[in-house]
């Protein structure tokens, strides 16, 4: 492509976005739009006309001319710009986009459709059957069929009008002429007058704005010697082929260059040279091709910049050759200041208002509400926030897809919005501003919003978590599923969205970029995606690490904390099955070591490295991802320049780029994101372990959460049991176990204690042979037992989503994932019943005396849990699945239950009505009743209390509930169970 | 054989004990061979990335990609800058030998592999002082559809030393 067509199309484009959003805004208000929009909208569809006649655009040329005569009507008032002829224009401008630039758009269309529809908006002139509209139809056969009068009469009147004209120059003053013309205009040709080009008078044919009058007033000759050919039609004298039609429309044609010579950004002179016109081309809005216009006053200081450079080099030089050190200071520093200045100053010319792309959402907005029947007010705030233009580039399609997924799923349409007292016009916002270094982008509807019920629903059909693990997630972890791959609630698949690819895209495009994407949601009232993205992507502050000998560099957008443990405080980290994970505050994060990742240490040697070293983990996040990264060495922060690696180099996944050290040394820059994503994609546990962590998170605040002993007996067999079903647990060596016949018991605290092995019941691993063991104590029936466990891991807060089928056998109540291992939730005392027939028996046997607590309990987790406490205080527990099934029991056998422990939220019956109607009841008046619940808001205590309860608790502390429960016992009953233990 | 014989000049280096040629045209300029950042996970021939002026150049071990060992750094190893579809790339060779005048339409293209080198990478091979050359065909060299990577080789590390 030439330098000349690259210009038009720059420019051309740039007015194509102009007349777009023209014609957007004319559709949006109401009233008839006023002569600057017709005009504006003139000029641009002209400038085009103009550029394309000059190269021989043909099918360019014709479908703005055809488009530039309606505008002419509308502007006459002969044709009206309504929305038939909105439409219209915008599929010109579709069109014409496709044209000039065929990898933006498809050309799929038919030029002659269009030139008709356009000839029909303009309430034809064309009456008589047209020979030819076809995309190289010669323009001139419209012309002689269009009354050239009208045309004519409308020349000199046109503000924007371009008129031809013809002067004779003598040899002598040629040089000035010319030069004075182009100050007027632009030269078209130079002709001998006879010719052959001889001396003598030449002819210049110019084009100017300006009547003849002004014109020969300002080039100094007399009107008369101005020759005006504008308004012949039949003018064949340009030897171009380019230009062989001369009409009052392709006369004006290059008025273009002359308008934008009126406002420069770059003042480079006028020339008589019509390309050197285009060359300083307004730079009103920068299109995102491969070329910046540059304002000239930063390239002034630009150059200035450079010259302040040269100066310090000199002086450096200088000060160098003399060896003085203080002076050598004084020098870095001002290199220092210069070199700031320098990079700032090139930054901004990459710098980009995001009105660049925003702007392209107006069409987006009104053609796909076109499509969905929906009405949609956009609008845009904070369009000047500038980014660099390679971040500008990478949104563009994120934005859009979002965009589009609120017009088609987020706003209702116009019946459902009306139905709910909303305004018709669904309202999308694009708000961008700069906060601490980032730009933030947020998208928001005001539409129906996002049901987490349904992301619920979709996330189990999907098969992505269970039920109770779903059930306990909080709203704000639901909609994150909205960014997993092959994720979408849309019931139907429409052409714009719904088909479950690209949140993910979104998400990941971005956290690529370093940015992040987040969304709020409210039922009704809509949806607020919240964009977050680095400045620029040129220079990026990086945190230096090194592993071995080598040098990475980790974007400081990614970090989030660092940490050291000494050589002693290893026990932070800790193995969970084969994941590493560090114990951080509140919560348990992965680790990767870097070395192994990156295949410079043995995969395991870390481990053995670290008993004397400390180890520095550099926490890192990059979109859904957050981990650790356990490095050798930190050393430095620094700006470091990211140039791009090569071929070769572009399947290797954990590298964003490459920097050049002070020393010269080269250094990779770490890709967070992709390492956490090739790590997950081969290793599930990564991500598994970082789901439990933040369900371990969640679990803290759902209030449902309890804790488990968490042991692991042979390698890497896992089992749990809630801690509240343990009453000690101790350390032992495993030779103080002795055998007597086939019962192993220890002494313990003066007594004998029974030893079970989790082996005598449940298929597992043998205990390994090691010098110490740990023994879990609990009672049954006031008995002391214990069962012997190589290890315990750790004392996890872990949700109830405890699956009891996969694995329910005897000993085994159920099965969780804790911290992706499968673990099997241990219930002691069926575990040593079936060791022990008797001692179950016997459990049973005291069943019927002992006092009975009517447990009402909808979750089967924590009737199994509140048995056990029921149990291991000597009383009976009675089972209710809720306050319904309670109450019958209640009902009918009023004398053998001696208190009620009730949930609250339960099916049928909750605990609120079973409270009120035990109260109610004379039998009962005496009852106690114990609520237990996670509802611990204030007024929920005071509700239960009101309700007649004698206690309330928060689930769960098994000793409360011990301990409430033996409170609130009748005294009689008290004296039965204390007579058993 | 080609009859348009068109003059050229052959680049002349050394890989273990043969001699390879490369077309000078296509050489950028010839460095000593510095310090190399390696870039784990990266394909075995990728001896890691130079600095070359600010810009990243990756570095091929070209004795590795042609079928024999690694080059080991010596003094005389150097590091040939190829220009190849806008990218520089860098070859790492033995010792660089001579420049000589060839006749291109003397180069017979290969037709019977030698022994230990591939002869996909061969354009050909020339007579020079009655010894062959082989002529490497750059574009095959160089082609980078190879990559794979090893970080996906980051294995379970089984470990119960540290649990408590």
């Amino acid at each position: 492509m030439t330098n000349r067509t690259e210009l038009f199309y720059d420019e051309a484009l740039e007015q194509l976005r102009e007349i777009e959003s023209l014609v957007l805004s004319v559709e949006q208000k109401a009233t008839p739009p006023d002569n600057s929009t017709i005009n504006a909208l003139f000029r641009s569809i002209h400038t085009i006309k103009g550029g394309a006649d000059f190269l021989g655009l043909n099918d360019v040329k014709t479908l703005s001319h055809e488009t530039e005569t309606f505008l002419e009507h509308v502007k006459n008032g002969q044709a009206s710009l309504n929305s038939t002829a909105t439409s219209t224009l915008l599929r010109v401008v579709d069109a014409l986009n496709g044209l000039i630039e065929p990898s933006q758009r498809s050309t799929d269309f038919h030029l002659s459709d269009l030139v008709e529809s356009l000839q029909a908006i303009t309430g034809t002139l064309h009456e008589t059957p047209r020979q030819s509209t076809a995309a190289a139809a010669p323009l001139d056969t419209h012309e002689g069929q269009d009354p050239a009068a009208t045309r004519s009469s409308t020349l000199d009147e046109r503000d924007t009008g371009f008129n031809h004209f013809a002067i004779l120059v003598a040899e002598a003053n040629e040089k000035d002429m010319i030069a004075e013309i182009g100050e007027i205009g632009i030269s078209v040709q130079q002709t001998s007058i006879d010719g052959h080009n001889t001396t003598g008078p030449r002819r210049y044919e110019f084009r100017s704005v300006l009547p003849p009058a002004l014109c020969a007033r300002f080039l100094g000759v007399d009107p008369a010697s101005i020759e005006v050919i504008g308004p012949n039609p039949d003018d064949d004298s340009y030897p171009d082929g380019s230009l062989d039609v001369v009409t009052p429309d392709t006369i004006s044609d290059s008025d273009a260059f002359l308008h934008d010579n009126n406002d420069l950004a770059m003042s480079t002179g006028i020339s008589p040279d019509p390309q050197i016109g285009v060359v300083g081309g307004a730079s009103k809005e920068t299109g995102q091709g491969s070329s910046i216009r540059v304002n000239v006053d930063l390239l002034d200081s630009l150059m200035n910049l450079a010259g302040e450079l040269v100066l310090t080099r000199n002086q450096m030089n200088q000060v160098v050759s003399l060896g003085d050190p203080n002076a050598m200071v004084v020098a870095a520093q001002r290199l220092d200041a210069v070199t700031t200045e320098l990079q700032a100053s090139i930054m901004s010319t990459r710098m980009q208002p995001i009105s660049v792309i925003l702007t392209k959402f107006n069409r987006v907005c009104r053609d796909l509400a076109a499509q969905l029947g929906k009405k949609v007010m956009f609008t845009t705030e904070g369009d000047k926030v500038e980014l660099d233009k390679s971040i500008i580039e990478s949104i563009a399609d994120p934005l859009t897809h979002l965009v589009r997924n609120a017009i088609d799923h987020g706003l209702e349409t116009i019946a459902e919005r009306e139905r709910q007292g909303k305004p018709p016009f669904g309202r999308l916002t694009i708000h961008a501003r700069h906060e601490a270094g980032h730009v933030l982008i947020d998208v928001a509807d005001d539409g129906r919003g996002i049901n987490t019920a349904k992301i619920r629903d979709k996330a189990l059909r999907l098969g992505l978590l269970d039920r109770s693990k779903l059930d306990d997630m909080s709203e704000k972890e639901l909609l994150r599923f909205i960014f997993a791959p092959g994720f979408t609630t849309a019931e139907r698949v429409s052409d714009v969205s719904g088909r479950g690819v690209g949140m993910d895209v979104v998400s990941t495009n971005l956290a690529r970029l370093g940015g992040s994407i987040d969304v709020e949601t409210k039922q009704g009232e809509g949806t607020r995606f919240k964009l977050k993205l680095p400045l620029t992507l040129a220079i990026v502050p990086s945190l230096l690490i090194s592993v071995k000998a080598e040098t990475y560099a980790i974007p400081q957008v990614n970090l989030v904390e660092l940490l050291r443990f000494g050589p002693g405080e290893h026990q932070h980290i800790n193995a969970v099955g084969d994941q590493f994970v560090v114990q951080l505050r509140d919560r348990l994060l992965p680790i990767i070591w870097l070395g192994e990742y990156l295949g410079i240490d043995e995969p395991g040697t870390t481990l053995s490295r670290l008993s004397g070293e400390s180890v520095h983990i550099v926490v890192v996040s990059a979109g859904e991802h957050e981990y650790g990264l356990a490095v050798d060495n930190l050393m430095d922060s620094e700006e470091i320049v990211v140039k791009p690696l090569g071929a070769h180099l572009r399947n290797c996944h954990g590298y964003a780029g490459a920097t050049i050290l002070g020393d010269g040394q080269t250094a990779l820059i770490l890709d967070i994101a992709g390492i956490a994503e090739s790590t997950i994609d081969h290793r599930h546990d990564v991500k598994d372990a970082s789901t439990q962590v933040v369900s371990n998170r969640l679990d803290a605040d759902a209030g449902d959460s309890q804790k488990l002993i968490l042991i692991e007996n042979a390698e890497g067999e896992f089992f749990c049991v809630p801690l509240g079903a343990v009453n000690r647990i101790e350390r032992v060596d495993a030779s103080s176990i002795e055998q007597r016949g086939s019962r192993s018991i220890i002494k313990y605290n003066n007594s004998v204690l029974r030893v079970f092995e989790l082996t005598d019941s449940i298929e597992t691993g043998r205990r390994p042979q090691q010098p110490t063991c740990f023994l879990l104590i609990f009672h049954v029936n006031a008995t002391p037992l214990s069962v012997a466990v190589a290890n315990i891991v750790d004392i996890v807060d872990a949700n109830s989503s405890i699956d009891t089928l996969t694995f329910r056998q005897p000993g085994v109540s159920g099965s969780a994932i804790i911290l992706s291992n499968i673990t099997l939730m241990l219930d002691l005392v069926e575990l040593v019943s079936t060791i022990e027939p008797d001692l179950g028996m016997s459990r049973e046997l005291h069943g019927s005396n002992l006092p009975s607590v009517l447990i009402a309990e909808d979750s089967v987790f924590f009737q199994d849990k509140l048995q056990q406490v029921i149990s291991s205080i000597g009383l009976t527990p009675i089972i209710a699945e809720d306050g319904q099934s309670a109450w019958e029991l209640l009902d009918a056998d009023a004398q053998s239950i001696d208190l009620v422990l009730t949930d609250i939220e339960m099916p049928r019956m909750d605990g609120l009505t079973l409270a009120r109607a035990i109260r109610n009841d004379p039998r009962f008046s005496t009852m106690p009743i114990i609520m237990l619940t996670s509802l611990a808001r204030e007024t929920d205590v005071a509700a239960g209390k009101h309700a007649g309860a004698d206690d309330y608790l928060i689930k769960m502390d098994p000793e409360a509930v011990k301990q409430s429960v033996l409170r609130h016992l009748d005294p009689s009953a008290r004296q039965r169970s204390e007579a058993h233990s | 054989m080609n009859n348009n014989s068109a003059r050229s000049e052959l680049a002349l280096f050394r890989i273990a004990h043969e001699t390879f040629g490369i077309e000078i045209a296509a050489i950028q300029e010839i460095k000593r061979a510095p310090r190399l950042t390696k870039v784990p996970g990266a394909d075995v021939c990728v001896k890691g990335v130079m600095n070359l002026r600010g810009d990243i150049v990756t570095v091929l071990d070209l004795s590795k990609r042609l079928g024999y060992g690694e080059v080991t750094s010596t003094d005389t190893t150097r590091v040939l800058v190829i220009n190849y579809r806008d990218e520089n790339i860098g070859l790492l060779v033995d010792e660089i030998k001579d420049i000589v005048p060839i006749d291109l339409g003397r180069v017979n293209p290969w037709a019977i592999a030698k022994e230990g080198v591939d002869s996909a990478f061969c354009a050909g091979v020339y007579m020079h002082d009655e010894s062959l050359i082989i002529v490497l065909d750059m574009a095959k060299v160089i082609f980078e559809g190879e990559a794979s990577s090893s970080i996906n080789q980051y294995n379970r590390i089984k470990s119960k030393e540290l649990i408590t």
